[in-house]
């Protein structure tokens, strides 16, 4: 399929929601009111480690104004993103395990009430040794933060192994060994996390800040003990996600618990700190990376080590864990590849899924590593990267099925918009310039939990005035997945896509899609709702084609009039089709499902990694770096990713453009870091130092369009896959610059200045 | 949310009014533009019992500048400061100093007064009362030991002006009043004066006693800069910071001031640097043994973003740069 034969794909179409938002009409969570909405505030563990021995709550229920108080122990049930680490409890029952842990919930008439009677709960705590080090907590047998792990601390170790390493790396004629440290960060979405729960009529309803609103369905009526019909979970407009937003929390069943206490709606909005807090961003990543290759570069072996600092809860970790083995055989051909790999539980907040999950840091250390590999070598990095590049319809080792890939296609654009051929290692000394790569899965085969259900459901209605209207579960998290929805529907149906209406996120109107993460939404909700508008389309077709007197297929639609080829005085509106078609007894709608084909392999741990695509990228950053002062200012940063196809070219340069943005952040700027007490060290968009817009360096969007045969229209991943590759470009660019290697992010002027001193070590 | 402690607010019509008012009341605090008071009193820190609101007060909103020198009210927006462009070329070290506070929008809110006055601040002290309750509090606030230096007997929290430093530079005195029961009493002091080496008792203001503004000297052939050391390009205090301004008089320099900042619990003027550039002829070789005696006297403790040394090594390249960028 061309871009050119279509209607409306391909050509930029602002968000349907976007004037909404820019007037402030838009509805977030916490600009609904219902009336007698009580606050629910969480009073949270001052501890990082601690028996809960006793908790007295008899002052802070004697307060006017308090209408009622949840404990843990009043929802026993555990809850957890993934059905193998279900280890949370709505509140803390008899131990915290992190400094913030919710432990009461309470709801009153106002917000200062609420605070004050937090005040007068009284917690007996016995305090337990806490760990912060992952290292340690790996041996620690003494102190156990979950008495289920087996050694020490260690939620799972994970080994995956392809190809025969060893003799890979006896054929190799240069071997490499290095190690890296990449610090977590947190995903700092500008709306922090509301709930609204109201319980009337034995129903519970919940508006909640998530990305997974099908997943919080399923946790709300296991928790609460209530049937899945008797639970409605609504997203409303939402303020960001980045994966902060894309699992169940505490507050969400702490907000249910309360209003069916109280018999009075109750919101939950979070401070910034406690965002902070909760957390479930980057895991810390301590990594060694050892590589064979021949003289030309060609890799004949990598070996990869990864300590996973995953904070107090097992989140999405275990996904985390494996995804950070599986997708480094993405975007270079590995002959043979061992991975081992442990997730570690330690005294702090959580870390879980952000933007780009599990990938980000292996890449990071891969493309630094590569380049010093090319450094040993005297090779161009550009070309050691053509060298190894994955082909498109091929299988890497671990079996992830790659279909389409425009990797090359990036890698040369990407150097082209820098200017590589001319600046690289040509720029006077404090300029440089690098590259890298990467790649990424356009959503995961496998669901979160075992079903053989769609992964995505739309269904399309159809009114007496022509109206179209999607329904669909996706969760529109500001990524402006409802626009893509009214995009493909409009570009299957023949209808101006920005007269459609989409109603999304919605667990009694909308089918179930599986949320927004692992960057699938477009590919997997645009499928289902591209395959519900073709049967829309299939039942409209035959009532036009008959009232024009013409072959159904020679039936076109544009701008919602219907025509026949070759016989343009023909026409009929599709308003006029609809009645039509009422008129013989039946509404019209459609409706459609995705499922992903079965893929992958059958070892243990194959079940991640697998996608039915995946996006692949090359990014190139020119830097500054100051020489007395340490600074590293990037200049200009290329982000060359293929996409499969831009849908809305508009809507995809600004995933890129933020993805990448996101990345210089992460690689300069931000650290999750973890006070010595177990605090958060900067709970505050003062502390936590995400770019400013003076931070922001122009930064190239290039679409690469490989059209991948099964996502919609071509379609593939384009909001996460975007951040990876301009993490390690910008480090290799200081290498460039002024001839220092780092392999500590973030990269602070401290660790450049000490660099610089010591010469090109580590 | 973090809501505020709840308080009285007072609109005082006058100068004489709010001087009456903050005599009067041990517990109010004055507000102007709020941008630095507000999230501190969110975060538990000041709980004040009034407000006296200084916004809209016209004695303090008098902005002159003439041959003799300038009057700049407390209650002037910094982004006026910034914008002013009689400032701008007189005494470009004030200009570009309000230019970098926090960002544009926090320009608009905050003013030259609360600039001069602005809080010291410390890693373990801007904090909730949440994370000072989980830490252990310090003594600026609820607690008995300074948790960034734990042996020391004094508060270390940083002064994290940008203005001051550039008004000291430019021999700035600062224009203070008070309500003595019977009249308003006003005294003039050299602004450096205002500032102790405490991070609790960080201000030589008497207790009822405010800002009216500060009072610059004739800028005759003045050159001046502020060169600010921070993480980002915006939305954030000093890391350390310098402030520089001289006169070149046949190829030597002449009053020369240097004055630091955000690497003690005051503004640090930077003497030996001083002397030694005095009535010299700049060349690079010179410009590098000042700079090795910049910050001599200082010591930061580690309670801001950056290790010490980092912060100090800043203040040396930024005020060497700054010194060559003057002299050229």
């Amino acid at each position: 399929m061309k871009t050119s034969s279509f209607s409306y794909v391909g050509k930029a179409l602002p968000r349907i929601d976007g004037v909404a938002k820019l007037t402030g009409d838009a509805q977030y969570t916490d600009d609904i009111h219902l009336p007698g909405t009580l606050v629910g505030k969480l009073l949270r563990s001052p501890h990082a480690h601690a028996l809960i021995r006793n908790i007295d709550v008899s002052k802070a229920e004697a307060l006017p104004g308090v209408r009622g108080i949840v404990l843990g122990k009043e929802a026993p049930i555990c809850f957890g993103i993934l059905p193998r680490a279900e280890d949370e409890n709505a509140l803390a029952i008899d131990k915290v395990r992190y400094v913030g842990e919710p432990v009461v919930g309470v709801a009153a008439v106002d917000e200062r009430t609420a605070l004050e009677a937090l005040k007068l709960v009284e917690v007996d705590y016995e305090l337990l040794p806490a760990l912060f080090d992952p290292y340690e907590a790996m041996t620690r047998e003494d102190v156990k933060i979950h008495k289920e792990s087996e050694v020490a601390n260690i939620e799972r170790r994970a080994t995956l192994e392809f190809g025969s390493v060893e003799e890979g790396f006896a054929a190799a004629d240069h071997i490499r060994e290095d190690t890296f440290f990449k610090a977590a960060i947190t995903h700092a979405p500008i709306e922090t996390h509301v709930a609204l729960a109201n319980y009337r009529d034995g129903k519970m309803t919940l508006w909640s800040t998530t990305q997974v609103p099908h997943y919080v369905h399923k946790a709300i009526s296991r928790v609460l003990e209530l049937p899945m019909d008797r639970v409605r979970v609504i997203k409303p407009t939402l303020g960001g996600g980045f994966g902060g937003k894309g699992e169940p929390f505490s507050y969400e069943f702490v907000a249910c618990m309360l209003s069916r206490k109280c018999g009075r709606p109750v919101k939950i909005v979070h401070t910034r700190e406690e965002v902070f807090m909760s957390h479930r961003g980057r895991h810390p990543m301590h990594m060694k990376l050892r590589t064979g290759v021949k003289k030309d570069g060609t890799i004949t072996a990598v070996e990869f080590q990864n300590l996973l600092d995953g904070g107090s809860y097992g989140s999405y970790g275990l996904v985390t864990l494996y995804y950070s083995g599986q997708l480094l055989t993405l975007p270079y051909i590995l002959p043979a590849y061992r991975f081992d790999g442990v997730r570690v539980f330690t005294n702090k907040p959580a870390c879980g899924a952000l933007r780009g999950h599990g990938g980000v840091g292996p890449r990071f250390a891969f493309e630094v590593h590569l380049d010093r590999i090319a450094t040993d070598l005297g090779i161009d990095p550009v070309e050691i990267r053509q060298k190894n590049a994955l082909k498109p319809n091929t299988m890497t080792l671990n079996e992830l099925r790659i279909t389409s890939c425009g990797f090359e296609e990036c890698l040369e654009k990407a150097g082209k918009a820098i200017g590589w051929n001319e600046r690289r290692g040509k720029l006077p000394r404090g300029r440089g310039v690098g590259i890298a790569g990467g790649g990424y899965v356009s959503g995961a085969n496998n669901a979160i939990y075992f079903n053989p259900m769609p992964h995505s459901s739309v269904n399309i209605s159809v009114d007496r005035g022509g109206g179209v209207t999607v329904f669909c579960g996706a969760s529109d998290i500001g990524q402006g997945s409802d626009t893509m929805l009214a995009l493909v529907a409009g570009e299957t149906l023949g209808i101006r896509p920005d007269t459609i209406k989409v109603i999304s996120a919605d667990t009694d109107t909308t089918p179930v899609d599986l949320g927004s993460y692992s960057s699938r939404v477009t590919f997997m909700a645009g499928n289902a709702c591209r395959s519900a508008a073709l049967e829309v389309r299939r039942k409209i077709v035959p009532i036009i084609a008959e009232k024009l007197g013409v072959p159904e297929e020679t039936v076109q639609i544009k701008d919602g009039i219907a025509s026949a080829q070759g016989h343009s005085e023909k026409t009929l509106t599709f308003a006029q089709a609809v009645v039509l078609a009422e008129s013989k007894g039946t509404s019209i709608y459609g409706s459609g499902g995705y499922t992903p084909p079965k893929l992958g392999g059958s070892y243990r741990g194959a079940g991640v990694g697998p996608s039915p695509a995946y996006s692949f990228g090359a990014h190139a950053a020119e830097v500054e770096v100051d020489e007395e002062t340490g600074v590293v200012r990037v200049l200009k940063l290329v982000a060359a990713h293929d996409l499969g196809l831009a849908l809305n070219p508009l809507a995809a340069e600004g995933q890129v453009e933020g993805a990448a943005v996101n990345a210089l952040g992460e690689v300069l700027l931000e650290n999750h870091d973890i006070t010595d007490g177990g605090q958060h060290a900067c709970p505050s968009l003062l502390e936590y130092k995400i770019p400013t817009m003076l931070d922001v360096p122009d930064v190239e969007a290039i679409l690469v369009e490989s059209v991948d045969p099964e996502g919609p229209f071509g379609a593939k991943e384009c909001g996460e896959g975007s951040l990876h590759p301009s993490i390690p470009a910008v480090v290799n660019a200081i290498y460039d610059a002024v001839g220092i290697w780092l392999h500590d992010a973030p990269i602070t002027p401290e660790a450049v200045l000490s660099a610089l001193k010591k010469g090109e070590q580590p | 949310m973090m809501p505020l402690p709840r308080f009285k607010l007072e609109r005082p019509q006058s100068l004489t009014e709010a001087l009456q008012l903050l005599g009067e009341f041990p517990d109010a605090l004055p507000l102007a533009g709020g941008t630095d008071l507000l999230v501190s009193m969110k975060q538990g820190l000041y709980t004040p019992g009034r407000l006296v609101d200084l916004k809209g007060l016209k004695e303090l909103a008098t902005l002159e500048i003439n041959p003799e020198g300038a009057f700049l009210g407390a209650g002037v927006k910094l982004s006026t400061i910034r914008d002013n462009c009689l400032i701008r070329e007189r005494y470009p070290a004030l200009s570009e100093a309000a230019g970098v506070v926090a960002s544009p929008n926090i320009q608009n809110m905050g003013t030259l007064g609360g600039n001069v006055c602005l809080d010291t601040r410390c890693w373990y002290f801007n904090q909730s009362e949440f994370w000072r309750n989980s830490k252990g509090y310090c003594l600026k606030k609820d607690g008995d030991i300074c948790r960034a230096a734990p042996s020391a007997k004094r508060c270390f929290a940083v002064f994290s002006s940008d203005t001051v430093p550039a008004l000291i530079a430019l021999g700035a005195r600062a224009e203070l009043a008070w309500w003595d029961g019977e009249s308003t009493i006003h005294r003039e002091i050299p602004l450096e004066e205002l500032y102790r080496e405490d991070g609790i008792h960080r201000i030589a203001l008497k207790r009822g006693e405010l800002l009216v503004g500060v009072r610059l000297p004739a800028a005759h052939g003045i050159r001046s800069g502020y060169l600010k050391y921070r993480k980002r390009g915006a939305i954030d205090y000093p890391l350390a910071s310098v402030a520089v301004a001289m006169r070149m008089k046949d190829g030597t320099m002449r009053d020369v001031r240097v004055v630091l900042g955000a690497l003690a619990s005051s503004p640090v003027t930077a003497s030996e640097a001083m002397e030694l550039l005095e009535g010299a002829q700049p060349s690079p070789e010179l410009l590098a043994r000042v700079t090795e005696l910049i910050g001599k006297r200082t010591s930061p403790v580690k309670n801001q973003a950056g290790s010490p040394a980092h912060r100090k090594q800043m203040a040396r390249v930024y005020a060497q740069r700054l010194l060559t960028r003057l002299t050229a």
